[in-house]
């Protein structure tokens, strides 16, 4: 299904994840790029009910536990997105760089929005939902890609397709697994320690958390 | 062979495969498409429900048969299609077809994805020619989003087997696939290629596609079919909304639109077919009225008509352009990236391309020029070049339906080039010269377009698809060509109702002022029935002498576009002429340089250089100006008080300045500047370019000249490339932990080939220490610190 966009990208998100700290000579052409980044997105979204199976790592099962069933849900912004990014490369790299930025954050907006929606999907006898949980974070493998898409039928249903290594394409997409119970869930997200990135996450580095 | 589509019923294709197989209670997790090996008995008995039900042409069960989809299953692509072919078969007399199924691949193509156009094509090939060996009748491809897969696969099944091929695509509600493909440029590419039928199936039922089928069916001239999903499927029990009598119903508006074949895609069932077959009964087909031949070609997701005039941008052509031409020479295919996406933005509805330049392997330069340019712009393109293995290499990997340019009147032309013409569905400049040259007069130039036609219409190309070119000639050398070139325009428009090119700017070589010869002469031709001018975009000059044009021929309705373009002229004047007033006096400093840079101010910068050439050399502007302003920047951004994205406007600025300097050595055959070669890559498996992008620009301004691989780059491309330019630094870039290995392996194969050769890394998931564990010499936390590997490499 078709999901409607924000009408603004999270500025203060856009310009800490463009490592910036003020707007300085940055205010029109961010406004260039969000036009632009909503003008070429065919965001859309699916998802479905899953029985809960056997998946690799701690992190999925603390998520999951106390939980009934699960949603596997995909969504994406669509390939207008990442040939933007392209095309925009090819003559002004500092605009592709905004576009690229921009994308990820409007494409987490995207998958906020989507998922607030699956409340009113959840059944009566089971009313209560987790947060997002995505593979490749903590200590679930990258490769769990490949079978959530399949059974979401991705590519049939919204165009997300995975490549030999396991990554999204269209670029800005996001999948994840979502808890459901008939008690309310927190969900859990993984910590450092039991993160596959703990050596070499940038974030850490500078004392920061992705959570 | 063609397929024998009865015109005097409307065939019933089957239902859908997947819903059968659940309610036989195979669940999620399991590959369909193995079952016709392990349990073909079902399979053969799902297909005889839709024979007995009155399907006349079956699917096989190959959907998801393909090299990638049965990976880990423990079979083979052509096992699987062997074994489908046979249970469909078993289930079919002699009065139903089988039809060996291809879908799509799983993986999206370049540019968007990682998978080649050839590994696609042989993907397809070897489901295709084992479908034909086991005894399909013919071939379907279905629910295709994307127009570059559905032209691998259709020269892969017209390739390597002789079955009739159907094809159908699948869109929104916005008559758009997820790729952005729309009904016109499935048509062109398809019509093109000589497809059987064509058609639309899945994503929506039958109410939500017909108004798709109906803008099909007035397109194409092609037998048409359609193959709903039974409604929209509720997103908690996957039950679809229409039951078989609603399916049925709603299937028999299609009857009028002239549809040659009806069938139900998932959610469908031989109760759908049973009704379809009674609704049928005693219905013949409706004839469509076939819809006027146009002159089309399309991109993948952009398709041109040419029924208002059609700006083809000329300036990706090197000859006698000395920055183009040693762009080209030098693998700087950025440069041409970058023609191709400013000519699209400059209004250009076609790109020519063409990599004629002396000594070149122009077979192979031409499609990765294809290649490049048509990842960063979806404007159609025109492959111009004589050379038919080039124009067949570069027409093979196009993605769309393309102009050739051109075909002309000599023999020898002729019969190289129509056949490739033909082959690949593209369209071509009909060139009215022949072997004793460009005739003098209109009518001599007149007999050789209608030579040209004949033998066209002889190799299957139609009239429509050829756009005759009567050839502009220096009116300075002649003063009364420009009249004859006008009546051959005239003539060929009018008596064999062909399209119509010029290359207008030919007209004034040697005299003043050629602007206003130019664009007199195109307004000449124009009225003469010219529909497309080879020109700059950028001309605007040109560009106002078409609109006005058009308004005065009462093609722009409403005179819209003319309005659009120049409402604001007046406006945009006043407040340039008010910006100049108010420009820095600092032009051709130093802190003008700077200042221009900090802003993220390309047109600034240029103004900047072009001030300092007046009393310096390009070495002076580059080694006291230009590097140490960057220098600056580049200072200010490590103190943490300028940021990415204002150092990176200022790398964008400077690239403006640099380009001025390149562009004045080209053209003055001085040596460039250029510090050393590195070739910068994404490696084999991951796909995150920006920080690799953002160290290319980074570094092109320190002087070095950056070789860019691209992304999912194989580790012996890039042995291949450092050892064909003796390159002595190799740039890695990685993002994802899972693809560090892929790195290692880089590392090791560079190093195999040039212990001598530095590696430096950089990605979000490397260190230090893990960099020097897998054998990199530098590892590069941000751009800088790469200018700094690279300085201390080339001893700069």
């Amino acid at each position: 299904m078709i999901i409607e966009l924000p009408a603004e990208i999270d500025r203060d998100a856009w310009l800490g994840r463009l490592g910036a700290r003020d707007y300085e000579g940055l205010g029109d052409r961010l406004a260039k790029a969000e036009a632009e980044l909503l003008r070429a997105s065919g965001p859309r979204g699916t998802f479905t009910f899953s029985d809960i199976y056997e998946m690799p790592g701690t992190a999925i099962k603390k998520h999951l536990a106390g939980c009934r069933k699960m949603i596997l849900m995909g969504v994406t912004l669509g390939p207008g997105v990442d040939a933007a990014i392209r095309s925009a490369a090819a003559v002004d790299m500092a605009y592709s760089l905004f576009l690229d930025s921009g994308a990820s954050i409007l494409i987490e907006q995207a998958a906020d929005i989507f998922t607030a929606k699956l409340r009113d999907e959840l059944p009566a006898d089971m009313p209560y939902m987790t947060g997002r949980y995505s593979p490749g974070y903590g200590d679930l493998p990258l490769e769990m890609q490949d079978g959530l898409a399949a059974r979401i039928d991705a590519q049939r249903r919204i165009g997300l397709t995975i490549s030999e290594t396991h990554l999204m394409i269209p670029r800005k997409s996001i999948t994840a697994i979502i808890g459901v119970s008939d008690r309310p869930v927190k969900g859990y997200l993984a910590v450092c320690s039991e993160c596959t990135l703990r050596d070499k996450c940038e974030l850490r580095k500078t004392g920061r958390t992705c959570g | 062979m063609t397929l024998a589509i009865n015109k005097n019923k409307i065939m019933l294709l089957d239902g859908g495969m997947g819903t059968m197989l659940q309610k036989h209670g195979v669940g999620p997790g399991t590959v369909p498409e193995v079952l016709s090996i392990e349990q073909p008995e079902l399979i053969t008995a799902i297909h005889r429900e839709y024979v007995e039900a009155g399907a006349d042409i079956i699917y096989t069960n190959t959907f998801g048969v393909n090299k990638f989809k049965m990976e880990g299953t423990g079979y083979t692509a052509g096992q699987a299609a062997d074994a489908a072919v046979k249970a469909a078969k078993a289930a079919c007399g002699e009065n139903t077809l089988v039809a060996i199924d291809l879908g799509p691949t799983g993986k999206l193509l370049e540019p968007m994805g990682t998978l080649s156009f050839e590994d696609a094509y042989s993907c397809f090939a070897e489901v295709a020619a084992q479908g034909e060996k086991s005894g399909a009748d013919l071939a379907v491809i279905e629910t295709m989003t994307d127009l570059y897969e559905v032209k691998a696969a259709v020269l892969a099944v017209k390739e390597k087997t002789s079955l009739p091929v159907i094809v159908s695509m699948t869109f929104g509600e916005d008559g758009r696939t997820f790729t952005g493909c729309g009904i016109e440029e499935m048509t062109a590419l398809l019509e093109g290629l000589h497809a059987d039928a064509i058609g639309i199936n899945c994503s929506l039922g039958p109410d939500e596609i017909f108004p798709l089928a109906e803008k099909l069916c007035a397109e194409t001239v092609l037998p048409v079919f359609i193959k709903p999903n039974a409604g929209l499927p509720d997103p908690q029990t996957g039950e679809y909304a229409i039951n078989a009598e609603e399916f049925s119903a709603a299937m028999e508006k299609y009857i009028d639109l002239g549809v040659s074949m009806i069938g139900g895609c998932c959610g469908t069932s031989p109760e759908y077919t049973k009704n379809m077959k009674a609704m049928l009964a005693g219905k013949s087909p409706v004839k469509r009225t076939a819809p006027e031949p146009k002159t089309i070609v399309c991109s993948a997701t952009r398709s041109v008509t040419f029924d208002r005039t059609v700006i083809i941008g000329e300036r990706m052509n090197p000859t006698g352009k000395p920055r183009l031409k040693e762009a080209i020479l030098n693998g700087d295919y950025g440069y041409v990236m970058k023609l191709a996406v400013l000519q699209a933005e400059q209004g250009a509805d076609i790109l020519d391309v063409n990599a004629g330049i002396p000594g070149i392997d122009e077979a192979k330069v031409l499609p990765e020029l294809i290649r490049k340019i048509q990842s960063v712009t979806d404007v159609p393109l025109q492959i111009d070049s004589g050379n038919p293995e080039a124009i067949e290499a570069a027409l093979r990997i196009y993605n769309g339906k393309a102009i050739v340019n051109s075909v002309n009147g000599t023999e020898k032309s002729l019969a190289a080039i129509l056949p490739i013409v033909r082959h690949y569905g593209a369209a071509a400049v009909a060139l009215t010269l022949d072997d004793s040259g460009i005739p003098p007069t209109a009518e001599g130039r007149f007999t050789v377009a209608e030579k040209i036609v004949e033998r066209a219409g002889k190799a299957g190309i139609k009239p429509c698809d050829l756009i005759a070119d009567c050839l502009t000639l220096t009116v300075s050398a002649e003063q009364k060509a420009a009249g004859e070139t006008l009546r051959a325009v005239r003539l060929v428009k009018e008596k064999l109702g062909l399209r119509t090119v010029l290359g207008v700017s030919n007209i004034s070589f040697g005299l003043p002022n050629r602007p206003l010869v130019n664009r007199t002469f195109l307004t000449m031709a124009l009225a003469n029935g010219l529909d497309s001018a080879i020109m700059d975009p950028g001309d605007e000059g040109m560009k106002g002498a078409v609109l006005a044009y058009e308004l005065l021929a009462a093609k722009d309705k409403n005179a819209e576009d003319y309005i659009k373009a120049y409402q604001d002229t007046a406006a945009e004047e006043k407040k340039e002429s008010s910006a100049g007033s108010s420009a820095a006096d600092d032009t051709g400093t130093f802190e003008g340089v700077f200042g221009s840079l900090k802003r993220g101010l390309g047109a600034e910068t240029e103004a900047n250089v072009n001030a300092l050439l007046e009393t310096n050399d390009e070495i002076t502007v580059i080694n006291e100006y230009l590097v140490p302003a960057l220098d600056r920047i580049g200072k200010a951004f490590e103190a943490g008080t300028l940021y990415l994205p204002q150092m990176m406007q200022a790398a964008v600025a400077a690239q403006a300045g640099f380009e001025v300097i390149k562009k004045r050595l080209a053209g003055s055959g001085k040596e460039r500047v250029s510090k050393g070669d590195i070739v910068v890559a994404t490696v084999k498996g991951d796909i995150h370019d920006i920080g690799k992008n953002i160290v290319r620009t980074i570094m092109e301004n320190y002087g070095y000249n950056v070789i860019d691989m691209g992304r999912d780059v194989d580790p012996a491309v890039i042995v291949e490339a450092v050892r064909e330019r003796n390159v002595k630094l190799v740039g890695l870039s990685a993002l994802m932990t899972t693809t560090l290995g892929s790195m290692k392996e880089t590392i090791d194969a560079v190093k195999a080939t040039d212990p001598e050769c530095r590696v430096m890394v950089g990605g979000a998931v490397l260190t230090e220490e893990y960099a020097h564990e897998i054998g990199a010499d530098y590892y590069c936390a941000d751009a800088m610190r790469s200018v700094e590997a690279a300085n201390q490499v080339f001893g700069a």
